[in-house]
């Protein structure tokens, strides 16, 4: 197909579909025809997460539709799709968010480890501790900068005021924000800069000892600078976290990602190393997406 | 028929006069609706005044320091003072707890359905039952044995919990506001965090709603202190004149607005104008700093909490 050989090189005014018009695609005329079959390049790293024919409802809305995707370990996986396709939904069921939400009925597997997150017997509490999640918009506590980033051991219990005096410094550290709030750790998270919030959220997450850093647009609230700097970030946590990142910039996911999931109203349409979806996308409707043509 | 080109200059003509035709009415619509607002904004800002300007320049020569210091019937003050604040203070406190608790369950925990549904009727209803019936129950409850014979007789007591249940709706309402203030993110956050309901309800929702609670607070006792009707049933129109001091929460004692009625029920036509005049001036006075504070520690608090201006 002519698409696979097209690059990203080709500006999407220049670039035309096969048939050599410029469509708008409908995207559920799309789905009927080969709805849950997913273009997968299988992932060679270890896989940190597996979901296996995931299927997720909003009372009788069929959000998540038999997703199966691998979550390699150790590296900065997006997720990308139009407003609306399920990235969001996706991302919360892996750490069991979606369970606060009234009226949604999940079917399928999320393998973490290779345990089964919605099996009996899991204990949510140490689950969403160990897959952190870093919301859109930067939501810390109207606490002092030390009290956000201390609240989740705070909720744990059973530190001392040395551990957690160490463990916000650390934290802090490793989301690159010590040197800009040490002096100031009493103060206001509110008080800070948007940038520097949502690092601050990061912290907040890193404090658990999480293995799973789940972020849904970390950035999309945030300024280019700003942005910068948490895409910067995100390549030091690659080192130790595995990271699952939404984003709706395609920029940012060719930036920060080794792996690219697409979705589509609620189905995954494509996986695959990043380079390769955007290179040489398996499906029209990815290399469409891509090419600006919808979302 | 007409070219397309035509037809389509005259539609746009055409387009242009319903455009501006429609931006007079609008206009017009625009400076009634101006009038009507500055006239009604005028006739409350007028109305208050004249209360304030009519109590306060009749009444403040009278609030003398022996008024505020002496404790005899039309020409002293001090016990009706002191029972305000008690009594004020003392429905606070189950209001407060009672009102918080049942608010954090409608908005934390409770599932739509028929128990809400039921709450809120209840609650609704009870905001539009008269406060002297509200009274005239407290009466038969708690200060007297449903009218067999006494139980506590007048008291503070009686009159305290006459107030729960009367502004209990209000305090449910303004609690319930505050906490469905408080941003959906923290708790997501919080839950994210894992933790559970409980410890999100009170390590991030409650600490976030402080400023609506303590605002909502005030304002349910500004309510109380203006209370009349419910009180005059329960804690009684005159308190003892001598050993009022007392925290004993089962002796009769009348608050500011009680005095006033009582002043006026003694003596209807003739004397105590000036012990009536100088209580609503306190009444009023007590009022204006409650409701400035309620609305000065609400923006503060605000700041604080949100790191923005109200
Ligand atoms: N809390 C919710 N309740 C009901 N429907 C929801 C809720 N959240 C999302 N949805 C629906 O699920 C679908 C996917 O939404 P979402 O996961 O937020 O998409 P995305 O993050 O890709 O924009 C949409 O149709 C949306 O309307
Ligand atoms: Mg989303």
């Amino acid at each position: 197909m002519s698409q696979q050989n097209s690059s990203l090189n080709n500006s999407p005014l220049t670039t035309v579909s096969k048939d050599g018009a410029i469509k708008r695609v409908n995207e559920e005329r799309l789905l009927t025809s080969a709805e849950t079959v997913t273009k997968m390049r299988a992932p060679t790293a270890p896989l940190k997460i597996q979901t296996n024919t995931l299927n997720i409802y909003y009372g009788a809305n069929h959000a998540i539709k038999s997703v199966s995707m691998p979550i390699p370990e150790k590296q900065v996986t997006a997720l990308m799709g139009p407003s609306g396709c399920g990235k969001s939904t996706f991302l919360k069921s892996l750490n069991r968010m979606l369970d606060i939400i009234p009226d949604t009925h999940i079917s399928g597997e999320v393998l973490f480890d290779n345990k089964n997150v919605y099996a009996h017997g899991i204990d949510v509490v140490e689950l969403r501790q160990r897959l952190g999640m870093v919301f859109q918009r930067p939501n810390p506590f109207p606490k002092s900068i030390f009290e956000n980033v201390a609240y989740g051991l705070k909720i744990m219990g059973g530190f001392s005021r040395s551990e957690i005096a160490d463990r916000v410094e650390t934290s802090l550290r490793g989301a690159a924000l010590w040197d800009e709030v040490q002096n100031r750790l009493n103060q206001s998270a509110l008080g800070l800069s948007g940038g520097q919030q949502q690092r601050l959220c990061i912290a907040r997450a890193l404090a658990v000892a999480p293995e799973v850093l789940l972020m849904d647009e970390p950035a999309s609230a945030l300024d280019p600078i700003a942005t910068l700097k948490i895409e910067d970030l995100i390549h030091e946590l690659r080192q130790q976290y595995t990271i699952v990142i939404v984003t709706h910039n395609l920029q940012q996911a060719t930036r920060v990602s080794q792996y690219t999931g697409f979705f589509l109203t609620g189905a995954l349409i494509e996986f695959g190393p990043t380079a390769d979806v955007f290179e040489h996308s398996l499906d029209e409707r990815t290399y469409d997406f891509i090419m600006g043509r919808f979302g | 028929m007409s070219s397309i080109a035509e037809s389509l200059v005259k539609t746009m003509e055409k387009q242009t006069q319903v455009r501006a035709a429609r931006r007079q009415r609008a206009k017009i619509t625009n400076q009634v609706m101006n009038g009507v607002f500055w006239l009604v904004a005028a006739i409350v800002l007028s109305a208050l005044l004249f209360v304030l300007g009519y109590v306060v320049l009749n009444g403040y020569s009278y609030v003398t320091v022996k008024f505020l210091t002496g404790s005899d019937f039309a020409t002293g003050i001090a016990p009706q003072l002191f029972n305000t604040l008690y009594i004020t203070v003392g429905a606070l406190i189950p209001l407060f707890v009672i009102g918080v608790s049942a608010a954090i369950y409608v908005s934390e925990y409770a599932r739509q359905g028929w128990f809400l549904n039921i709450l809120r009727f209840a609650s609704d209803t009870l905001t539009s039952v008269p406060s002297i019936v509200i009274g005239l129950l407290g009466f038969l409850l708690f200060v007297t044995n449903f009218g067999n014979g006494p139980r506590w007789g007048f008291s503070r007591a009686a009159g305290i919990l006459a107030l729960t249940i009367l502004n209990l709706p209000w305090m449910l309402r303004a609690a319930e506001d505050a906490l469905r203030a408080v941003p959906k993110d923290f708790r997501e956050a919080s839950m994210a965090l894992g933790a559970n309901k409980f410890q999100t309800v009170t390590r991030a929702i409650l600490p976030a709603a402080i400023p609506g609670l303590v605002t909502a607070t005030l304002i349910v006792a500004g309510r109380i202190i203006g209370e009349t009707a419910a009180l005059i049933y329960t804690s009684g129109e005159a308190g003892p004149t001598a050993g009022w001091f007392t925290l004993n929460p089962f002796f009769a004692g009348d608050t500011l607005s009680v005095h006033i009625y009582s002043l006026f029920a003694d003596n209807p036509t003739t004397g105590a104008y000036q012990g009536r005049l100088a209580t609503a001036v306190l009444l009023l006075v007590l009022i204006i700093v409650i409701n400035g504070t309620a609305r000065f520690l609400g923006q503060r608090l605000h700041q604080r909490f949100s790191g923005k201006k109200a």
